[in-house]
């Protein structure tokens, strides 16, 4: 389970990406000013750092000349300007995300940067069901279930952006990349078909207007 | 211009020096041939009246005839040879019927020679004699023409000289100019405030204090300008992160809502987090509006007993006061104050409620007083609270400026617009407002007010 690090002084927006990133998985620590990142990182260790630029106390371009690559950081700032983007990148940061953003780019974000840094989550267990995200490989009560390639780059997807609704549009391009000929018809397909296989009927929920979310929150 | 002047200068140079120098030699000329021709025709005076003289002493000793000797050719003989020791060529003739007195001098040239040549008669009454005379004076126009030749020559060295001199001169008073271009070319490419040297005090040395002058003024401008060109980017960047943060969170949870399985409670801590958002909007789309609505505004003033303004002050901060445990003390020294009462409320609420959040929890004490100084109405607040760094202090009253740069909205809430509202309404009143603050030790807000005249 990723670890994550939230140094963000709006406390609003802080506990936003919080709940975002818990949704899918990860575990997250929130900060809100400049100068306590380091004390919260003696005692923990974070896959990815998540930062603002403008900061109480010290400001994310004076943090990531500390941290010195150790650990991967994306900035996160309302300031779009070109300069800062790039004076971001240049000290070292593996992305940039300006604010507003929306959820799924927030999450397809954190994901890219953790696959780089093979820090990605590995495997998924619910119920009856383990996924091996990584042999790309599905058990049922500790069988192997037959999938087409389709069917579980559709099940990662569900996974990655797990108790967060999808449309079929979202899906089809999540799992099967823009340039995919199905259209939203063949998405209902292919859950139908896991559905079936995993005995998920309740846990890929049916999202009334929007699409399908997966669900494993209590 | 430099390469006119000199051609001008050195034409007019040159005219001079070769008109004066024709002038001379032409007359040096004149004056020489003149003085040989006096000479000449004084030698044929002598010549003719000594040869007249010994012809008439020979006829009266001889009175009866001469006899087959020619006393006139013996003594011309001897004329002849004497002159012609003085290179003077004489001859003599001799004519049947008595010539009218004349003499007629001219210049001849023979050759590379030059000759003076006279022919006259002798005096009475031996006119029937007629005497030639050439004077060789090749010498004398030689030397003339030797001088002239000289005066050309040096003429021609002077002024190749003066060539120089003026090429070097005019180099030295056109430097200035040159020092000014490049100065004016460098103000083009954007590097103000060039400053020339200036010396003496002739004209071009004014042209460089009008343009020192004029080089200064740019730079004070172009300044001006792109501090108020900063100013304005400020509050863009300021005005964009203001409604950029918001925003986010609107957007943020509503999505949340919309897409995430919720739990028990979420849906009404997003809810409360959109609706908290959308309201800090709101009073920032509010004040920027008063904001742009004062600027022009004419407030209608009534008079305001200043101890009843006061009161209402602290009774509208008593629960604020309270829960922070901060005292606030008011004094008030002057009966009234004209303004528009609403407007006045608000500015010393908001700047007592800055003084207020500056003040450390349960330690706090905020003055409020009124006083007359020299006729002008002054009120103000101080406070024992953190201060605002002396870099900050000129930046405090701008639209959005935070003094942490991280702009947290956390502890205060505000909108960044509290001062600068403030200082648009002390404005209004035509009243001065001054912040003196040391960080550590608290702030003063003064604001004078100036009696109608």
């Amino acid at each position: 389970m990723p670890h994550i690090l939230i140094v963000e002084d709006d406390k609003p927006i802080n506990g936003l990406i919080k709940k975002n990133l818990e949704l899918v998985g990860h575990t997250c620590v929130s900060v809100y000013d400049g100068s306590s990142v380091f004390s919260v990182m003696e005692n923990d260790s974070f896959d990815l750092i998540l930062l603002d630029v403008m900061l109480p106390g010290r400001d994310g371009f004076e943090i990531i000349k500390d941290i010195q690559g150790k650990v991967p950081i994306i900035f996160l700032t309302a300031r779009g300007a070109i300069h800062d983007k790039v004076t971001g990148l240049r000290y070292g940061a593996d992305d940039y995300i300006v604010k507003p953003f929306d959820m799924l780019e927030l999450t397809a974000r954190i994901e890219s940067v953790l696959r780089r840094t093979k820090k990605e989550e590995k495997s998924f267990k619910l119920g009856d069901v383990t996924a091996d995200l990584a042999g790309r490989q599905v058990f049922f009560k500790g069988d192997l279930v037959d999938f087409t390639p389709q069917e579980f780059a559709l099940i990662e997807a569900l996974i990655k952006n797990r108790n967060i609704a999808l449309s079929r549009d979202k899906l089809l391009e999540i799992a099967w990349g823009y340039d995919y000929g199905g259209d939203t018809r063949t998405v209902d397909v292919h859950i139908h078909s896991i559905r079936k296989k995993l005995n998920w009927d309740k846990v890929i929920k049916t999202v009334y207007k929007l699409g399908y979310r997966l669900e494993d929150r209590a | 211009m430099r390469l006119k002047t000199f051609i001008a200068a050195y034409m007019l140079f040159l005219g001079i020096l070769f008109i004066s120098i024709g002038i001379v030699s032409t007359h040096m000329a004149n004056s020489t041939t003149y003085m040989l021709r006096e000479k000449a025709a004084r030698e044929f005076q002598t010549i003719t009246t000594s040869l007249a003289r010994e012809i008439a002493a020979v006829y009266s000793r001889f009175p009866g005839g001469y006899g087959t000797r020619e006393p006139v050719g013996e003594i011309f003989s001897r004329f002849l040879h004497y002159y012609g020791q003085h290179g003077i060529d004489l001859g003599l003739t001799q004519s049947i019927y008595e010539n009218p007195a004349y003499a007629t001098v001219s210049f001849q040239p023979v050759g590379d020679e030059h000759f003076i040549f006279i022919y006259g008669t002798l005096p009475n009454p031996f006119r029937f004699y007629s005497l030639s005379y050439r004077l060789n004076v090749t010498a004398n126009i030689t030397d003339m023409q030797g001088i002239q030749q000289y005066l050309w020559v040096t003429s021609i060295i002077v002024s190749l000289v003066a060539a120089v001199l003026l090429y070097v001169i005019l180099l030295k008073i056109f430097k200035p100019l040159e020092v000014v271009a490049v100065a004016a070319e460098k103000i083009t490419e954007g590097q103000y405030g060039q400053q020339i040297t200036v010396t003496g005090r002739n004209e071009l040395a004014a042209v460089a204090v009008a343009f020192n002058r004029m080089s200064a003024q740019i730079e004070a401008q172009i300044q001006e300008l792109e501090e108020e060109n900063e100013r304005k980017q400020q509050f863009v960047d300021n005005f964009a992160h203001e409604i950029r943060t918001p925003l986010t969170s609107i957007f943020g949870y509503a999505e949340y809502l919309q897409k995430a399985s919720l739990r028990e409670g979420e849906l009404l801590e997003s809810a409360e987090y959109i609706m908290s958002e959308a309201n800090h909007m709101k009073n920032v789309a509010n004040s920027l509006l008063e904001l742009a609505t004062l600027r022009d505004y004419q407030p209608e003033k009534t008079q305001i007993f200043i101890p009843e303004l006061f009161i209402e002050i602290k009774q509208s901060l008593e629960k604020t006061l309270e829960e922070r445990g901060i005292e606030l003390r008011i004094q008030a020294l002057a009966p009234y104050i004209d303004g528009q009462p609403d407007l006045i409320k608000a500015l010393l609420l908001n700047l007592c409620a800055n003084a207020i959040s500056s003040c450390e929890q349960g330690k706090g004490i905020v003055r409020l007083s009124a006083s007359i100084e020299k006729d002008n109405i002054i009120i103000s607040i101080d406070d024992n609270g953190c201060g605002i760094p002396s870099d900050k202090l000129s930046k405090v009253t701008e639209p959005f400026f935070r003094i942490d740069k991280a702009r947290s909205r956390n502890n205060q809430g505000g909108a960044g617009l509290g001062l600068a509202l403030c200082k648009q309404i002390a404005h209004v009143h035509e009243a001065k407002m001054t912040i003196a603050s040391t960080q550590g030790i608290g702030t003063l807000v003064r604001l004078t007010f100036t009696p109608p005249k």
